[in-house]
């Protein structure tokens, strides 16, 4: 508890001068038309911190394009002082709109109830120094409004003209570096849809769509001195592969134009050029897979100590603009350890931007500390003009020995990332049943409850025979003489000389079921087999009695009369509820 | 350095060739309206390796709907989820609530199905001994036994109720697109409450005209587009 008190003492001071700072940046504060602006907000903070993802500020001269972000967190030590940095970086991806200077407005961040703020940051657009006039990006005409009398495309105007313009976002790139060539469709006429119908290809790159707008968004815009509407046709992204000219693709399409009726117009984009500079040979790192771009990397291990037989998750991420497809991903060196092939998760957009997330699954082999080695990778970062390299820190692992207890842990553990888990080996795929949708299953639900039902039901005559045995045994007599004297009673209702017959027969059935007495042996035998159940002397005479009176009656040709036959019907009534006091022993 | 780029497009090719075999055999099984959880569990793991985490926590969400005992397709939700880029998001539970939940996902609707069935009978026998016990005898056994059965019994409905009502009115859903906003209201232009990612997953509470009200893990709620989503419920 002491302890605990202490750690919270000496960390106290630390919570309470938790530092954040909010810094805004720009790749370049002047630029041109045909450039593009890399917007930065980064969050530093030596604890751990909750924010929104800030909306992309809105910048006067520019339209937004994109954003990526990023976290990283990383701690030093030195001497006995810990030092934490979290950094949250959000990147927005601007292009020129037209010339002029602007002022990007402060940020503002919430940060629990605190706001903090960035500073601002004043930006110039200047005109493209591209060499070709037909690729030089157009600029807004100013106070020009969509309703304009003087449109370009009102009603009045009939002749006009239609074309596509290519707009590579560099005009100089490495090669392997992605270059975005956006195409325009200029018009002074009515164009109300454009077909796209096939792009002419030449020699030198690859290439993917970045963009393709399903609508004709339009601006207005000058050109060569004229006003113009434009819209974004699509955006490519191509990979050159090879150094010197390299000419973009030629879009084709038909422009369906409005004249006083409507008439299609083909069309094809002007053609553009791009230089492709080879990759500088001095300094090539050694583990160089053919990575260009702006990227940012970012190390982060599952676990720092584990039990013998577990798998840690180590994970390298890659952000940025570059030719994601196109370059080997790094190998970890040697180890004891065994390391899996890099399992590689993509949120990329055209292949170009975004980020790739690689993920190494490692085992140690052995109980003890194990050291996995840094991981390297290197690329050729086209802004700077220079080879890059990001290495890992070493990272040293405490691996337990197993036990039965460590087998458990996993259970909760389950949320700790190791590895996917591979598909399963099916030949074929019942289909799913649910019990409770089963008959069977309410069925035997049916059988149980019927079972209480009945179980119940025995248990409440058993009480009712213990509650009042003179009413209970009265009932017994009832029930035996019903399934046993059934038909001998029904002949005595109806007075007949058969009574005597059935009566005999039924008593005799009934005390050979109750006692065991076999209905082989004779009348004198059977009475004698009473005789040894310890049963009253009295009620054995008067059961003898009776038999022998019913066996008089059978051969007598003298008919008894009907207050006789009632008289021994209750003779018979008696004879019985005495033997069912005596309960059901065998 | 052509003869690598090409090694690794080919093998990426054919990666891809054999997952995507393998995926419209499963998708076919699927489209005939066949549910099982191992069927799931395999289109999930399919699309993963095709770079879906959304649509792969999907499909082990569903697998784990029918049968909330697979251990596979709940250790690769798991790891999905601990890759995701919002998985500060999920909550960290308290740990004997944590073993309380291992418990009632291992006991699967099934498994809970056969229990009560079997706690039933138990509880009836227990009673018809209460019932037919010797009334002259001390009872105190049996009823403790009856009453332990009977609690046992209404826990275990309680619980097999619960189960088959989720089983059938299932709310979450999982992000498939890579990235989505979380708006105020019902409207492109509301004002944004998160910027959630890919293969996080939600409760849907209301749906209306292409937008459905969310729940996040954290308990934050708002609106998001319902194409940005799907159902574990199809």
């Amino acid at each position: 508890m002491k302890r605990y008190l202490f750690l919270t003492v000496m960390l106290l001071p630390m919570l309470l001068l938790a530092a954040v700072t909010v810094t805004a940046s720009v790749n370049k504060t002047r630029l041109s038309l045909a450039e593009r602006l890399e917007y930065t907000l980064e969050i530093k903070s030596d604890s751990s911190i909750s924010v929104t993802e800030p909306s992309p500020p809105s910048i006067e001269l520019f339209s937004f394009v994109n954003m990526r972000s990023s976290s990283r967190s990383s701690t030093t030590m030195s001497g006995f002082k810990v030092d934490t940095q979290h950094l949250r970086s959000y990147v927005y991806y601007y292009i020129p709109q037209k010339e002029g200077t602007t002022t990007i407005p402060a940020q503002e961040i919430r940060i629990g109830n605190k706001v903090y703020s960035s500073s601002e940051i004043v930006v110039t657009v200047v005109k493209s120094s591209s060499k070709s006039p037909a690729q030089s990006s157009p600029g807004l005409a100013p106070g020009f409004d969509f309703d304009d009398p003087d449109l370009p495309w009102s009603a009045s105007r009939i002749a006009g003209s239609t074309t596509i313009l290519a707009y590579p976002q560099r005009q100089k790139v490495y090669k392997g570096q992605p270059a975005v060539v956006s195409y325009y469709l200029y018009t002074d006429q009515m164009v109300r849809s454009f077909n796209l119908e096939g792009e002419k290809d030449y020699l030198g790159y690859g290439k993917s769509d970045y963009e393709a707008p399903t609508s004709l968004e339009y601006e207005t815009v000058s050109h060569q001195g004229k006003r113009f509407q434009r819209a974004l046709i699509k955006r490519l992204v191509l990979l050159p592969n090879e150094t010197g000219e390299l000419q973009a693709p030629v879009l084709q399409g038909r422009a369906r134009i409005y004249e006083f009726g409507y008439l299609n117009q083909r069309v094809s984009s002007e053609p553009a050029w791009l230089e492709v500079l080879p990759l500088p040979k001095d300094g090539v790192p050694e583990d160089f897979g053919g990575a260009v771009g702006s990227f940012e990397v970012s190390e982060d291990l599952s676990a720092q100590s584990i039990n013998l037989g577990e798998a840690i998750t180590y994970s390298l991420r890659i952000a940025g603009q570059g030719n994601f497809n196109q370059f080997a991903h790094p190998q970890f060196p040697e180890s004891s350890a065994q390391v899996s092939t890099p399992m590689a998760i993509d949120r990329v957009n055209a292949g170009v931007e975004g980020s790739r997330t690689l993920y190494y699954t490692i085992i140690p082999a052995q109980k003890g500390n194990y050291v996995l080695p840094s991981l390297s990778f290197s690329w050729f970062d086209p802004d700077r003009g220079v080879y890059r390299n990001f290495t890992g820190k070493k990272h040293e692992i405490q691996v337990k020995g197993a036990s039965v207890v460590s087998y458990f842990s996993s259970l909760l553990e389950s949320g700790k990332p190791q590895s996917i888990r591979p598909m399963l080996s099916r030949h074929s795929y019942p289909a799913y049943q649910s019990h409770l949708k089963q008959f069977w299953y309410w069925l035997i639900v049916a059988i149980i409850l019927a079972f209480g039902i009945f179980s119940a039901y025995l248990a409440w005559q058993k009480s009712r025979g213990r509650r009042n045995p003179e009413v209970y045994n009265q009932m017994r007599a009832d029930k035996a003489l019903k399934k046993y004297l059934d038909e001998a009673s029904e002949a005595a209702r109806m007075l007949s000389q058969d009574f005597y017959t059935l009566a005999e027969n039924g008593l005799l059935r009934y005390l050979a079921e109750k006692y065991g007495i076999s209905n082989r042996l004779s009348i004198p035998e059977k009475i004698a087999e009473l005789q040894q159940k310890q049963i009253a002397a009295k009620l054995i005479r008067d059961t003898e009695d009776f038999i022998e009176l019913c066996e008089k009656q059978r051969f007598s040709p003298e008919k008894r009369n009907a207050a006789d036959i009632m008289d021994d019907y209750h003779r018979l009534r008696q004879i019985v509820l005495a033997f069912s006091k005596r309960g059901a022993v065998k | 350095m052509k003869a690598i780029w090409t090694i690794l497009i080919l093998a990426l090719m054919s990666f891809s060739g054999l997952a995507a075999s393998e995926f419209d055999q499963l998708k076919a099984l699927e489209e005939q309206g066949l549910q099982n959880p191992d069927l799931y569990y395999n289109l999930g793991v399919t699309h993963w390796q095709l770079g879906e985490s959304g649509m792969a926590n999907l499909y082990f969400l569903r697998a784990l709907n029918l049968d909330s005992a697979h251990k596979p397709a709940k250790e690769n939700l798991n790891y999905v989820i601990a890759l995701s880029q919002d998985r500060d998001l999920y909550p960290q539970r308290l740990f004997l609530l944590q073993i309380f939940w291992e418990v009632y996902d291992f006991l699967s609707l099934n498994r809970m199905a056969l229990l009560t069935l079997l706690l039933l009978l138990i509880t009836v026998l227990s009673l018809s001994w209460l019932m037919h016990y010797d009334p002259d005898k001390e009872r105190g056994f049996p009823s403790l036994i009856f009453s332990i059965c009977l609690f046992m019994l209404l826990i275990s409905t309680a619980l097999l109720a619960v189960k088959a009502y989720r089983h059938a009115h299932n709310s979450k859903a999982v992000l498939i697109q890579s990235q989505a906003d979380l708006r105020a209201e019902a409207n492109p232009k509301a004002s944004r409450v998160a910027a959630v990612h890919e293969a996080l997953i939600l409760i849907v509470e209301d749906s209306r005209e292409g937008w459905s009200l969310v729940r996040l893990p954290d308990g934050k709620s708002g609106w998001i587009e319902s194409k940005a989503i799907r159902r574990v419920l199809p």
